[in-house]
């Protein structure tokens, strides 16, 4: 389904299957994504949206289906080919992948020294400034071993949007941060699609930071597309078990059929948020 | 099957960087340096221990045999230079910078980094192998040669406390030719190469968190301690029909 | 100069502090047997997976040393004309020390380093803490059955990789160096082996002794995730070969004041 984005697809998949072990894991996914989009990824825990990510930026190759990035198949790059392509990548990792030998500025620079060619001088810039969005500035020099869980999930943002890239992924951006500093990194996020034409693709399980922000929803349910459409139909044109999943996600309850207790974390007071959230969507009986 | 494809991808990888000469020297001297420095004091200690062992069993071995000590030295010299010495400093390499590289590259690997570097356009091969596999053979070589010299002379301590030969006595040349030589520096420059090899490709090959680096760390001693030895007696049996 | 001596005296201090909780571990363990009093179960589990599984390493080491002493032994033939010295050399070496400690520093690496990352995990993962809160000492219920399989399966596979050193010296002469096999034989019988034999296998139980102290301890201090795991196995190995030659050195040299 088409969100709101324009001119063709930067992501597009086909058929996507693939196993771990012989177990599958994603059972023939497909899906569209455009320039200048937010699309939330959402569904519980296991359902596959950490490894349907990493098919998407090349760094799993699944076992079978078809993926284009920006028009082209993938399959099919050489190699030279393929490293352009992941310069147009960025990827916040889930647990942040911050190289534990470099300090906070030489993290962030990463991308832009090694995938850019750039020289430090010319990266400063560019650095800095992503770590002042994230409210990070002045722990340049700092170790990641001497961050908290929170600052190191900032680095690891900072670094993906000091590069710019045009797809943007970020796995679980807010988890175990504080309400004030997930809202912002929530806004960060939507403004980096609205200024830089970039797709931003966020999986997470913060349901009510997420909605707001997100004008279109994909909802992974046991390595499959249950639902993808704009937010607002999420709660009317959803197959039952992502409503449930979804109002109990946002109501905060302990749903048994969710095996997925982080999803409470880091929120402020969920019954307000529930509300304002499913007043912008549409509402629910 | 999986370790075999990783170590021919790292091996054509840094032959090709060999060809093309794409190391960087500064780099290559500091991983040099870094590896001899942190194993010169547990490869000394070793070594010394090995000599003392080594010339207590030999002069056993002698008196058994042909009951004199006249040769001790000289067998003693020789059998360090090219067998005891190269073999015992390939295998402490393996236990000393075997087990970190794996650990260092398997805690990378656990922990997404490694993927980071690739969606960077970074080859992490590149970027953290070819430095310590060239610097490894360097740093080898090296350590053989203090290792052996080190253990050459402890064992002198012990023909001159423990069986009254006099060091003139001992330290003779008689047996050491140049084919022992060449054999102890071929050893040791083959050991310092596959050791890095072998334990970085256990170390991309980690999987599942800190039990992966348990697992990829303990895989890179047995097998690298392993390959050590069966490249020694390859070589030696090339030697041994050469002359 | 400063910062040098500083380095230096931290890691002197360091490494005695090493020492000094090295052999609380190995007293605690000592303690800790007696009364025999653990999991029969588990204990079999131990030897089983420490031992058997790791056979086929020690077989195809003992293989190989005892091609590579036989070869080695030939230069030395060659320039003095002993040929006694092909059976005699490798067999002696073979048994008192290159079997013994090479065998010994393979199992430190396939098993040492194993018990200390299993460990290491259980310390990270807090199960180790959930044992001490079950009133179970972890000393008795982890580390005393690991005690006795390393010692038990190592003094073994030494006897199985001996005999494997001495046909492989076999079979080197009689294919790599077309010398009869039974001039090997002859020299190996003329010196007597069993003195060397029995020093081996004392050698064996020390290095087990070693091993199993030393994954232990450095198992069970593990702080700091996944790299820390790392880093205890390689401290781990580190010191098991450190302690192997000191330990094979005390009893060559007391072997031989006896």
């Amino acid at each position: 389904m088409r969100g709101e984005g324009i001119g063709e697809p930067v992501v597009s998949v086909r058929g996507l299957v693939h196993r771990i072990g012989g177990r599958p894991i994603l059972k023939d996914v497909s899906l569209d994504l455009y320039p200048g989009e937010v699309v939330g990824l959402i569904g519980p825990g296991g359902s596959g949206k950490t490894q349907l990510i990493r098919c998407l930026v090349t760094l799993t190759w699944p076992a079978r289906g078809d993926l284009k990035l920006f028009g082209r198949p993938v399959g099919l790059l050489r190699r030279r080919r393929l490293r352009e392509c992941r310069t147009r990548i960025g990827l916040q990792f889930q647990n942040f992948a911050l190289f534990d030998y470099l300090d906070v500025w030489n993290n962030v620079a990463f991308p832009l020294l090694h995938a850019r060619g750039m020289r430090p001088d010319e990266a400063d810039l560019l650095v800095r400034s992503a770590l002042e969005r994230v409210g990070l500035s002045g722990s340049e020099a700092k170790l990641p071993s001497e961050l908290s869980g929170g600052m190191r999930r900032r680095v690891a943002i900072a670094r993906v949007m000091a590069a710019a890239p045009e797809i943007a992924v970020f796995d679980d951006p807010v988890a175990g941060l504080d309400p004030v500093n997930s809202a912002k990194i929530m806004a960060l996020l939507r403004d980096y699609a609205s200024t830089s034409g970039s797709l931003v693709l966020v999986a997470t399980h913060d349901l009510d930071r997420l909605l707001p922000i997100t004008s279109r929803v994909v909802a992974v349910f046991g390595g499959r597309v249950a639902y993808d459409g704009p937010t607002s139909a999420l709660m009317t044109g959803a197959p039952d078990e992502v409503r449930r999943f979804v109002a109990a996600a946002l109501s905060g309850e302990a749903d048994p059929d969710l095996d997925d207790p982080p999803a409470r974390s880091g929120r402020s007071s969920p019954g307000d948020a529930a509300a304002a959230v499913l007043g912008k969507s549409g509402g629910v009986s | 099957m999986a370790l075999l494809i990783t170590i021919g991808q790292m091996l054509s990888l840094s032959l090709w960087a060999l060809v093309r000469m794409r190391l960087g020297g500064r780099e290559m001297l500091r991983q040099v340096y870094e590896t001899g420095n942190r194993s010169l004091l547990f490869v000394g200690i070793t070594m010394a221990f090995i000599g003392m062992i080594g010339v207590y069993e030999l002069a056993s071995t002698m008196e058994a045999v042909l009951p004199e000590y006249s040769t001790l030295g000289a067998a003693t010299l020789q059998g360090l230079t090219r067998e005891m010495g190269p073999i015992m400093a390939g295998l402490l390499l393996a236990t000393r910078v075997g087990t970190g590289m794996a650990a260092e590259i398997g805690s990378m690997q656990v922990s997404d980094q490694v993927d980071a570097m690739k969606l960077s356009s970074v080859d992490p091969v590149e970027l953290l192998v070819l430095p310590r596999l060239f610097a490894t053979s360097v740093a080898s070589l090296g350590l053989a040669a203090v290792g052996t010299t080190i253990a050459f002379f402890s064992g002198m301590c012990v023909a001159w406390l423990g069986f009254s030969i006099l060091p003139d006595t001992f330290m003779s040349l008689r047996f050491v030719v140049t084919a022992d030589l060449v054999m102890g520096i071929c050893k040791a420059l083959v050991f310092g190469f596959t050791v890095p090899l072998v334990s970085c490709a256990c170390g991309f090959l980690a999987t599942g968190g800190s039990e992966g680096v348990g697992r990829a760390t303990t895989r890179a001693v047995v097998l690298s301690s392993f390959i050590v030895i069966v490249e020694d007696a390859l070589i030696t049996y090339i030697g041994e029909v050469l002359s | 100069m400063k910062p040098l001596l500083a380095g230096f005296g931290r890691e002197l201090l360091d490494s005695l502090a090493r020492v000094g909780s090295l052999n609380v571990m190995f007293y605690r363990t000592l303690r800790a047997l007696f009364p025999p009093r653990y999991d029969r179960e588990e204990l079999f589990r131990q030897l089983h997976r420490i031992g058997v599984r790791s056979l086929p390493i020690v077989v195809l080491t003992a293989l190989l040393v005892g091609v590579i002493m036989v070869l080695q032994s030939m230069t030395y033939v060659r320039k003095t004309g002993a040929t006694g010295f092909v059976g005699a050399g490798a067999g002696l070496a073979v048994l008192s020390e290159l079997g013994p400690s090479l065998i010994g520093l393979m199992f430190s690496g396939r098993v040492g380093a194993n018990a200390a990352a299993e460990l290491g995990n259980m310390v990270i993962s807090e199960q180790v803490e959930a044992l001490r809160a079950l009133a179970i000492d972890p000393i008795r219920f982890l580390v005393a059955p690991r005690f006795i399989a390393i010692v038990t399966s190592l003094v073994l596979l030494t006897v199985v990789g001996d005999l494997c050193g001495l046909v492989g010296g076999a079979m080197a002469c009689h294919w790599l160096l077309d010398i009869d096999w039974r001039t090997y034989l002859a020299g190996l019988m003329e010196v007597d082996l069993l003195d060397d034999f029995v020093v081996g296998l004392c050698k064996a139980a020390a290095f087990g002794g070693v091993i199993s102290t030393v994954s232990s301890n450095y198992g069970l201090t593990v702080t700091g995730g996944a790299q820390g795991v790392g880093r205890a196995v390689n401290g781990c190995v580190v010191t098991t070969a450190l302690g192997i030659f000191i330990a094979d050195y005390v009893i060559t040299w007391v072997w031989f004041q006896i």
